[in-house]
Parts: structure tokens; C-alpha cells; sequence
């Protein structure tokens, strides 16, 4: 106990520990006050947007408590899909700054391959980043972490304390671990009050569970830990303190900035996207090869589907477009699948690569707990897809019978309301993360554990 | 030749040399004895113009170190405790890139002569020097004083921590350069080594030089206990 | 003198087994990355051009049709590759790919692939330029910080200083040593690079070896800065301790923290507007015209009855042509008025950011080199520009065309008039003349200027703090 005491008075002495500990807090702060701009248009947009959808959602059901709609003149108002606000959006900006958070469904373009409409950004900006918490907590807070720790030992074997403290029969693992530990203390307390903070900084009300809190600052304690196991195992192999900040250094780019970026290049030469213009050619020449072969293609379709034949085959222009489509959905889905499937293989690779870089689990579990990553996005993705399918499904036989909406279609309107992904889901993905950097970390330790043996290290001190 | 001149230097409020007057003349060995803190590495410092003293002046062959360092520095060549070299670079490497600094230029054989003649064979030149024992280290230093042809040569506290016939072997290298005309100063804590080399024997005592003896004066004398003596007063 | 500080620095380094590891890993990044990058660019290429193609049988296989809803029928044109982007991507991935070409509206570029990509592309990319901007400098610290703090811990600075040698010839000599070390190293990679572009197919307008020269002297000076600088803080810090610590903290606040920091603090001084209000705007001076005070239809008014006046006739059936195509011809030129107006805007908007961007080159010489290595690699917004105002001069003309064909071609009144194949092959395919390269370098001049200066900067710097060498270890 007196070790720690004495410790903690050397680390007090250090004025260079309380500038880099202010230096920190400072950044943090930052970070959280730079994400509040962005959160709170993102919640704006979504809430303009899903106010006039529920606005026209209560006209249509009024005006069809009056009367009878044709659905044609219905089915030509599109229909929104929006993605609520992320539970922590201060959290990780992730791909919230490039993913569309809103798409307008429209019966007539259901096959059309639409750009995703997002903010508009200076590219150089979406290039560099923001500076968000995840930004900090991933790539500043290990810096910060060595800059305090990476001379747990080096400094004091090369100058010969080392030897004179060994002498006094302490346990070198001990000793190390009490040191690591109360020199990381106060970043990693400040790492975990932006992480707690980040709920409801700024007057971001975020909508959330504590839940994703704890497992957060659990995400940035593990990757804490992980680093603080680093400086450990380095200062039980380097001489010198020059060294050791050597050695940690090249474990920071590597883990930070290398393996990601590789994974990065690697991820996407294995698995590349298929090209987006040959998507958007490839559509058009489906549905240029449909509407040409529009009679012929009418009368598949009702053939196929002899049930939705209008009376007398009199065939109007929305009946066309719809046979048209459907025949053009054959056509596409295949390659439009092969996006989503293309996307899902990157993703997985990721997922399994993710612990080759602690810096990569990290980020990952943080964009995952704030709801800014692949996972909610791919949800909402795959709930568009279904919504457009029951706005299909809504419209086509009442288009094709001739039928026009009265009352009882109220019920069965289509409307798109997003679904949260189930606990149970992230949690386990980011329980396997924090283990994942706990895993490491102790391994790392185990390795530190094994240099520091009292023998070993005298014997390379002198 | 290297001279002192009512030499000074003032570290605050310490007077660190106070006013040194000092001759080593060419050929001479002077042994300059003292405490630590007594103001030796001081002077060597200010010969090698280091530091730039308060007062007084210091000359290597008549240059003024104050007016031109660089000249008198090409006059002179300074071995310390610790010859230190590039530890990546072989012996005769080592050699070869110090007297190219120093403007010399010597072909292989040559650079091997004078190695040898400073006492390290070939086979010990051609290996790095990071695995260099003191005693090694000082021959290289002593290579270097030879290959620059210096007419000076300072030197700090140079036997300490050599063993006994290392330090025989490197006072005959010593009595050698004395013989050929090079003027040395030697500060040194080995009251042994002094006796035996050196010309002439100063005592340096809160930056002043308390005593001088010459090495007929020291002839049957206990220089420890004049020393000491010394040292009380 | 310095000669031989120079070779004595330069064996010292390459027997250095830090820096031959260094070397070594960086010479595989290098390699996988641009051997990735080229695969990348390669059939990125391939399947643009085969899009183009399809896209433009589509076009030509679109039926008889009216020709006006041809223009709304419209055409899709995707971005090319810039040759140089294996080197360095810029802002490639952040911006669309597709601009689909139809009357009445410009539209943007549509389809960026930052899109199709995992939350990972935060982590940035490992590109030649990447590891030449963030990497190599890591590697010149760690080369470098000892320089002459190293020297001093050793004594050896006290033996050489000894001899005779001044403090400026030693620090001079040992840059230049470990200058020629590192250029070893790069050397066989920049000949690689060279035999790269050699082989690939560039049109001569893109002026690929002026740009690549651009770019080699961007990253030397840039490289030579770090070089110099880091020596520098050698030459002053007290131990190779600190040197280390001061090195590592600038790199880490230059390479890691300035970027991101810049973009922020230059969007909050100068922001982008947001694209609700963007679109109102256009939508709203698209009706009401720029001016405010003439309504469209007020306008469309005025042209109808000037033209009927001009022809002396009371009908606009009575014209000897189409005036539905004529009107329609009127109205583009009115949009796109409006269009240059907004797009313009929004566009000088963007690259005055990227000049401020740069211009905080001054206090962490990456930015400066960022935005003249994208300038000079074709991959920078002014770039993009180029793209999308190219593109849009295109769909004036093809609607120009479309809509005089309907002028002159169909009968007053006539709805059911259609053209064919004819027409659709007077319209010529997209094709982007590349920027030339003095308008690369042009962009380039200021991010280059602010690296030689940060070269002479540090070159005083260094020969300042090398005038006055502390001997011992303080």
C-alpha cells in the first residue's frame, strides 16, 4: 500500500503528468462539444421528416374515413422511411455523417436504384474525419495512456534504481502492475467520465438505456487495459527508456494506424463491391428491355398471377408500370443482393479480424454501442427493403383488381416504424469485443509477468 | 604547447577556476591533481573551448582558444575517461572517420599502423567497438591523438578504472608522444600515474592551483602525503 | 568536411537494425498497398467503362420517342479514374461516382462508395501517399532524434567537437547523411512507381509527368522539413529522451490531431450550407427566378408574347416552328442561371474550405501537403468540379440538342411527333477531358509554397540551434 502511496505522490510531483492529464480532459471535451452540432441536425432532419410523414399518415386516414381514394393517385406521394436518432450519438459519429438516415419510398421507382440522400459535406472533411469521442477514446486515449506509462521501469533500470529497489526484495510483478495502474488512473478515470458523460452532454438527451453506458465504458476500460498490459510487457523487455518509447510507439501505429488501414485495403480486395454505375446501367437496361417488351411482359404477369387480372384485361398505365417492375425486380434483385452480400462478407471479415487490432474492436463495439455502425444500419436497410415490399404488396392488387381504398384499407396502410435491434444482439457482440481485449491484454501481461523475474532483471540492468 | 593566462570561470556565484596560470610546455607531461570540484574538467573544458571562460585565457600553441576554437582545437587532441566512439563502426572505422573530422586523411595500412602502434592488434581493429573493453577504447583514443599529429593532448582522468596493465600500457604510449614533441595535460585522480609520468605536478584546490612540483622536486618525496597536506591547508 | 559526417552518418544508419526493420516493413506496406491500390484502380476502370458502354446502348436502344422525353428519359456519365489515384485517393471514395444527365435539372454526383463500406473506412486507407504522410515521418524521427542528443549522451559530440569540427557542419552533415539513407530507401520504390505510370495508359492532357514531378517535390521538401526539424529539436533537447518525447508528441499532434482538427474549426468559420436550405433556395429561384422580383411564369409569359411579336403572328400554332421546343430551349437557359448561381456557390464554398485547409499548413506542414499531393494526383475537389462542370456542360448541350430537334422537326401542335436512332447518335458520347496539369499545379503552388518554406524554416532553425551546441548532457 505504501508503494501505491509513494507512487501516486511521484506521479502528484510530475508536472508533466498534470499537463498531459489537463491536455486530456481538455480533448475530451472537445470531442463530446463537436458531436453535439451534428447530433442535434441529425435529430432534427429525422423529426422534420417524420413529423410531415405522420402528417400525411393522418390526412390519408381522414380523408378515407370521408371517402374513397384511387389507389394510382395515392401510390404517387412516396412514403418515408427514417432512421430514428442513434441511442449515443455523441458517443461515434461512425458512418452517421455518410449513411443515409432517410429514404422516400415511391410505388413507381421501387426498382429505381436511388442515391442515398445525406448532408451535404465537404468530402475533404468526410476524408479526414471527425474529432469524436471514438476518435479520442481510440486513437488519443492509448497516446495519452503510454506517454504516462511507458516508462514503468526502463528509465529506472537504465539509471540503476532499478537495482537498488530489486535489492530491497520487492516483487517486480507487483511492483510493475501497482505502478501501471496508478500512473493509467487518471486517464482512464477521465476516458470513462466522457464515456458515462456522453449520454446526455450538451443537452443531447440521448435515448438509451444505461445499459449501453455500462457496456461502453467497459469497451474503453478493456482497450485501457489492453494498453497499460502493452507498456507493461514493454518496459519488461527494453533497456532503456528511449527504448521503451520506442517500443511502445511502434505498437501504437501498428495496432492504431497499420493493421487497420491494411485490414481496411485487404477487406476490400477480398471481397469488393460490385460496381455501383453497372448497377445503375444494368437497371436501366432491364427495365428499357421490359418496357419494350411491355405487352409481352403484361401478359406473363397475368399469367402468372391470374388472380390480379383486371377485369376485361383492359390494361392501363399504372398496371403497366407495375407488371413492368415486378419484371425488373427478377432482373435486379440478384445484383442488388450481391451488394448487401458483398457489404455482409466485409463486415464478417472485420468482425473476425477485429481482434488482430484492439484499436479495430474498439471502434467497432463504440460505433455498434452508439448505434452509428454497420449493425443498425444494415437493420434499417433491411427494414426498407421489407417496407418497399409491403408497399408493393399494398398497392398491386388493388391496382390490378381496379380497386379503389375505402375505410377498411386504413388497418393495413403501409407505414414504416424502425425496429431497435434486440439487446441481446449487440450485447453479445460486444461482450465477445471486450473479452477479446481483455484476452489480449492478459495475455500481454502473462508475457510482462514472465520477463520480471527479479534475476532477469538485474541481470540486464547493468 | 598549451597555456593558461590568469584563466577564470564562474559557474554563479562559485568561482570554479580562479585565475589559473599554468605551462605545459611541449614535451612536458603535467599531471594536474584534485578533489573532485576542484575546477580540472573546468579547465580542460576551456582549452577545448567548451565554455567560454569569465576571465584570463586559454592558448593551444599560442592560438587563442576564446578567439578562434576552431583553430585551437585543430591544434590539440582531447582522450576523456570514456573514449567514445560509434559503437556500430569498427575500431579502424572509428579511427579513420575521427581524423577525417579532425582534416587528416590516412590510407588503411596506415590507419592499422597507427592503431597497432597505439597497442591494438589488426584482428581487434576490424571488429565494432560496441564490444570493446576501457582499456580498448583508450588505445583508439590514443590512435587518434597519433593520427592527427597534435601538438597538445588533454586529457581527463584517462586511467581511471583501467586495469593495472592497461594503465602501464597506456603511461608508455603517453612517454612516447611526450618524447615527440607533444605538449600533455592530464587531469587525473591517480596519484600512482602522476608520480610516475608526469613531468611536472600541479595541485588544484577550489579552482586555484595551490602547488606545482616538478619531477626532481617529488624525487624521494611522498606525494599522497603532500597531497593530502595540501589539501588541509 | 561535411562529406564525411554525410557518409560516416549514412553507413551509421543503414547499420542501424531499427531502421533496416523500418525499412524493410515499410517497403512491404508500400508494396501491398500500391499492388492493392492498382488492383483497385484497375477494375474500377474496367467497370466504369463497361457501365459506360451499357449506359450508352441504353441511350441509343431507348425506342422512338419524343425527343424532349428523351431529355427526361436522360443519360447516366461516371467520374474516371484518375491515373494517379493508386498513389494517393483523395476524397474519391467521399464523393459520387454516377451523375445521371436529364433536362431541367442538375443533378450531383451520385453513389459514394464510402457508402458501400464498413464503419472501418474511418481508420483511413493504407495508400503510398498515406504511408508517405504518416509513416515516413515516424521512421525520420526515429532515425533522426538522436542525431545529435544521442551523440551528446555517448561524448562522442565532445571528442568531435574536439577535433575541430563545428556544431553547423556536424548537424549539417548528419541531415544530409540520413537524407541519403532515407533516399536509398525511397529511391527503388520511386522507380518502381515511375515504371508503373510508364506502362499505364494516360491521355497526354493529363500531363502525368509534370504531376508525378509535382508530387516528388511536394513529399521531398515535406520529407526534407521533418528531416531538418527533427534534427533540429536533436540539436536543442537536452537528452534523446526528450528528443524522442518532443518528436513524437509534434508528429502525433501534426499527423494525427491537425487534420481532423483543421476541417472542424474551418467548417465552423466557414460552414456549408445545409441541404434542406440548399435545396429551398434552388427551388425557390428556380420559380421565382434569381432576382426575386420575375416569377418562371412571369418570364415564360414575357419570352411567349416577344417571340409572337417577332414573328408577327397571334398564335404561338401560327409559328413557323415548334414553339413547345423553343419555350422548353428558353426555360434550360433561365435554369441554369440558376443553377450556375447555387452550384457555384456551394462549389467556391467548398474549395475556399480546402484553401483554409491547406493554409493551416503553417502550423502542421501535412495539411499543405495533403492538399497539393490530391491536386497533383487528380483527386481533390477542384478535381471533382472539373468532373460534375464538365458533366453538366454535356447535358446543356444534349438537351440543347433534343429540344431543337423538337423545334424544328416536329409540326405545331403535333403531340405525336417521335425521333429514333438518328438523333440519339447525333448525341456524342461523355467524354472528360482531363484537367490539365498547370491547373493541377496551380491548385497545388499553395500547399508547395507553405512546404518550402517550412524547408527553410527549419533550415534556419537547424542551423541556428547548431550554432551554439550544448556539449554535455545538462
Amino acid at each position: 500500500m505504501k508503494t501505491l502511496a509513494y507512487e501516486i505522490q511521484l506521479l502528484l510531483r510530475d508536472r508533466a503528468a498534470w499537463v498531459l492529464t489537463a491536455l486530456f480532459a481538455f480533448v475530451l471535451v472537445y470531442a463530446l462539444n463537436q458531436g453535439v452540432e451534428l447530433a442535434e441536425r441529425q435529430r432534427e432532419s429525422a423529426k422534420t421528416v417524420l413529423d410531415a410523414s405522420r402528417t400525411f399518415d393522418g390526412q390519408v386516414r381522414e380523408a378515407l374515413a370521408r371517402q374513397a381514394i384511387d389507389p394510382r393517385q395515392l401510390a404517387r406521394q412516396p412514403l418515408s422511411a427514417v432512421l430514428p436518432p442513434a441511442p449515443l450519438p455523441l458517443l461515434a459519429v461512425g458512418q452517421a455523417d455518410l449513411t443515409p438516415a432517410f429514404e422516400a419510398v415511391s410505388l413507381w421507382r421501387l426498382q429505381t436504384p436511388t442515391d442515398a440522400r445525406v448532408e451535404i459535406e465537404n468530402p475533404s472533411r468526410l476524408l479526414a474525419g471527425r474529432f469524436d469521442l471514438a476518435f479520442v477514446l481510440v486513437w488519443l486515449f492509448p497516446l495519452f495512456l503510454l506517454a504516462l506509462a511507458y516508462d514503468l521501469l526502463a528509465g529506472d533500470r537504465e539509471s540503476g534504481v532499478l537495482r537498488m529497489v530489486l535489492s530491497r526484495g520487492v516483487s517486480p510483478r507487483k511492483w510493475l502492475a501497482i505502478r501501471a495502474l496508478a500512473r493509467g488512473a487518471p486517464i482512464l478515470a477521465l476516458a470513462l467520465a466522457a464515456t458515462w458523460m456522453s449520454a446526455s452532454w450538451g443537452g443531447v438527451a440521448a435515448d438509451t438505456s444505461n445499459a449501453r453506458l455500462l457496456y461502453a465504458c467497459g469497451v474503453v476500460a478493456a482497450y485501457g487495459v489492453f494498453w497499460l498490459a502493452i507498456a507493461a510487457l514493454v518496459n519488461g523487455l527494453a533497456r532503456s527508456a528511449a527504448a521503451a518509447a520506442t517500443a511502445v510507439g511502434a505498437v501504437w501505429v501498428t495496432v492504431v494506424l497499420v493493421v487497420p488501414t491494411l485490414l481496411n485495403v485487404v477487406v476490400e480486395s477480398l471481397h469488393p463491391m460490385p460496381s455501383r454505375a453497372e448497377l445503375v446501367a444494368s437497371a436501366r437496361e432491364a427495365s428499357g428491355d421490359a418496357e419494350r417488351r411491355g405487352n409481352e411482359v403484361l401478359n406473363s404477369f397475368y399469367r402468372d398471377h391470374p388472380e390480379l387480372a383486371p377485369p376485361g384485361m383492359q390494361v392501363d398505365f399504372a398496371q403497366r408500370i407495375l407488371a413492368v417492375q415486378d419484371e425488373i425486380r427478377g432482373s435486379m434483385d440478384p445484383v442488388r443482393l450481391e451488394f448487401d452480400s458483398q457489404l455482409a462478407a466485409q463486415q464478417e471479415l472485420v468482425e473476425l479480424w477485429r481482434f488482430a487490432s484492439p484499436a479495430i474492436a474498439a471502434h467497432e463495439a463504440l460505433t455498434d454501442l452508439a448505434g452509428t455502425g454497420y449493425w443498425r444500419h444494415r437493420a434499417f436497410r433491411d427494414q426498407v427493403e421489407g417496407f418497399k415490399q409491403s408497399v408493393y404488396d399494398f398497392y398491386s392488387p388493388r391496382i390490378h383488381k381496379n380497386r379503389p381504398l375505402t375505410k377498411s384499407d386504413v388497418a393495413e396502410l403501409p407505414r414504416f416504424e424502425f425496429a431497435e435491434e434486440p439487446v441481446e444482439r449487440w450485447t453479445s457482440r460486444v461482450t465477445l469485443s471486450i473479452a477479446g481485449m481483455l484476452a489480449l491484454a492478459l495475455l500481454a501481461a502473462l508475457l510482462a509477468g514472465s520477463r520480471l523475474s527479479a534475476r532477469k532483471l538485474a541481470a540486464s540492468s547493468s | 604547447m598549451l597555456e593558461a593566462l590568469q584563466l577564470t570561470k564562474r559557474f554563479q556565484e562559485r568561482l570554479a577556476v580562479d585565475g589559473l596560470q599554468l605551462r605545459v610546455a611541449p614535451g612536458e607531461i603535467y599531471a594536474l591533481l584534485g578533489p573532485n570540484g576542484a575546477g580540472k574538467t573546468t579547465t580542460i573544458n576551456m582549452f577545448l573551448g567548451f565554455l567560454a571562460p569569465d576571465g584570463g585565457e586559454a592558448k593551444v600553441c599560442g592560438v587563442s582558444v576564446a578567439a578562434d576554437p576552431v583553430g585551437a582545437r585543430r591544434k590539440l587532441a582531447y582522450i576523456p575517461e570514456q573514449v567514445a566512439l560509434y559503437p556500430r563502426f569498427t575500431g579502424v572505422e572509428n579511427l579513420d572517420y575521427f581524423s577525417a573530422l579532425g582534416g587528416k586523411s590516412h590510407t588503411r595500412a596506415e590507419l592499422y599502423e597507427l592503431l597497432e602502434g597505439a597497442g591494438l592488434p589488426r584482428a581487434a581493429a576490424e571488429r565494432r567497438v560496441g564490444t570493446y573493453s576501457k582499456g580498448m577504447r583508450q588505445k583508439v583514443g590514443i590512435a587518434l591523438a597519433l593520427a592527427t599529429g597534435a601538438k597538445a593532448l588533454l586529457l581527463d582522468e584517462p586511467t581511471s578504472g583501467l586495469d593495472p596493465a592497461a594503465s602501464h600500457e597506456f603511461s608508455r604510449l603517453l612517454r612516447r608522444l611526450a618524447k615527440d614533441g607533444v605538449a600533455i595535460l592530464m587531469a587525473t585522480h591517480d596519484l600512482f600515474r602522476a608520480r610516475e609520468d608526469a613531468s611536472h605536478v600541479g595541485i588544484l584546490l577550489g579552482g586555484k592551483l595551490v602547488a606545482e612540483f616538478t619531477k626532481d622536486q617529488l624525487e624521494g618525496e611522498d606525494l599522497e602525503a603532500l597531497y593530502l597536506e595540501k589539501l588541509r591547508a | 568536411m561535411i562529406a564525411s559526417i554525410a557518409r560516416k552518418e549514412f553507413v551509421d544508419a543503414w547499420r542501424d537494425g531499427r531502421f533496416r526493420l523500418g525499412a524493410v516493413l515499410m517497403a512491404l506496406l508500400f508494396a501491398t498497398a500500391s499492388l492493392l491500390a492498382w488492383g483497385q484502380t484497375e477494375r474500377t476502370r474496367a467497370e466504369r467503362a463497361a457501365a459506360a458502354a451499357l449506359e450508352r446502348e441504353n441511350w441509343l436502344e431507348q425506342g422512338e420517342k419524343n425527343s424532349h422525353s428523351a431529355g427526361h428519359y436522360g443519360v447516366n456519365v461516371f467520374k474516371p479514374v484518375a491515373p494517379l489515384s493508386l498513389f494517393d485517393r483523395g476524397i474519391e471514395p467521399f464523393v459520387g461516382t454516377t451523375l445521371f444527365l436529364e433536362a431541367h435539372r442538375q443533378n450531383q454526383a451520385a453513389f459514394v462508395p464510402a457508402q458501400d463500406a464498413t464503419a472501418m473506412r474511418r481508420f483511413g486507407e493504407l495508400t503510398a501517399a498515406a504511408g508517405l504522410q504518416l509513416l515516413a515521418p515516424l521512421l525520420i524521427v526515429l532515425l533522426a532524434f538522436g542525431a545529435v542528443a544521442g551523440e551528446r549522451e555517448r561524448g562522442t559530440l565532445r571528442q568531435v567537437l574536439s577535433l575541430g569540427v563545428t556544431g553547423r557542419s556536424l548537424a549539417l552533415g548528419k541531415t544530409l547523411g540520413l537524407g541519403l539513407a532515407l533516399a536509398t530507401l525511397l529511391a527503388p520504390l520511386g522507380i518502381l512507381g515511375v515504371f508503373v505510370l510508364a506502362n499505364s495508359e494516360v491521355e497526354a492532357s493529363y500531363g502525368l509527368w509534370a504531376r508525378a514531378g509535382g508530387l516528388a517535390l511536394a513529399y521531398g521538401l515535406y520529407l526534407a522539413a521533418v528531416l531538418l526539424g527533427s534534427v533540429t529539436v536533436s540539436a536543442l533537447a537536452p537528452n534523446g529522451r526528450s528528443a524522442l518525447a518532443i518528436l513524437l508528441s509534434l508528429w502525433a499532434a501534426a499527423c494525427v490531431i491537425a487534420p481532423r482538427l483543421a476541417n472542424d474549426v474551418v467548417h465552423e468559420k466557414l460552414p456549408t450550407p445545409l441541404l434542406a436550405e440548399f435545396e429551398k433556395e434552388l427551388s425557390t429561384d428556380l420559380q421565382q427566378g434569381l432576382d426575386g422580383h420575375d416569377p418562371r411564369t412571369k418570364q415564360m409569359e414575357d419570352f411567349t408574347q416577344a417571340t409572337l411579336t417577332k414573328h408577327g403572328v397571334a398564335r404561338v400554332e401560327d409559328l413557323p416552328f415548334n414553339f413547345y421546343g423553343l419555350a422548353m430551349l428558353e426555360s434550360e437557359r433561365l435554369a441554369s442561371e440558376v443553377f450556375d448561381h447555387h452550384f457555384g456557390k456551394l462549389w467556391d464554398r467548398i474549395e475556399e474550405q480546402d484553401r483554409a485547409v491547406a493554409l493551416g499548413g503553417v502550423a502542421a506542414p501535412l495539411l499543405a501537403l495533403r492538399s497539393a499531393s490530391m491536386a497533383l494526383a487528380g483527386t481533390d475537389f477542384t478535381h471533382h468540379r472539373h468532373f460534375a462542370v464538365a458533366a453538366e456542360a454535356h447535358r446543356r448541350e444534349f438537351v440543347r440538342v433534343l429540344n431543337e430537334d423538337l423545334m424544328n422537326n416536329a409540326r405545331p401542335g403535333d403531340h405525336g411527333y417521335v425521333a429514333g436512332r438518328a438523333l440519339w447518335e447525333q448525341l456524342p458520347e461523355f467524354k472528360l477531358a482531363p484537367l490539365s496539369a498547370e491547373r493541377a499545379l496551380e491548385r497545388a503552388k499553395l500547399g508547395l509554397a507553405i512546404l518550402a518554406a517550412w524547408v527553410v524554416a527549419t533550415l534556419v532553425a537547424l542551423v541556428a540551434a547548431s550554432g551554439r551546441l550544448r556539449v554535455d548532457v545538462a
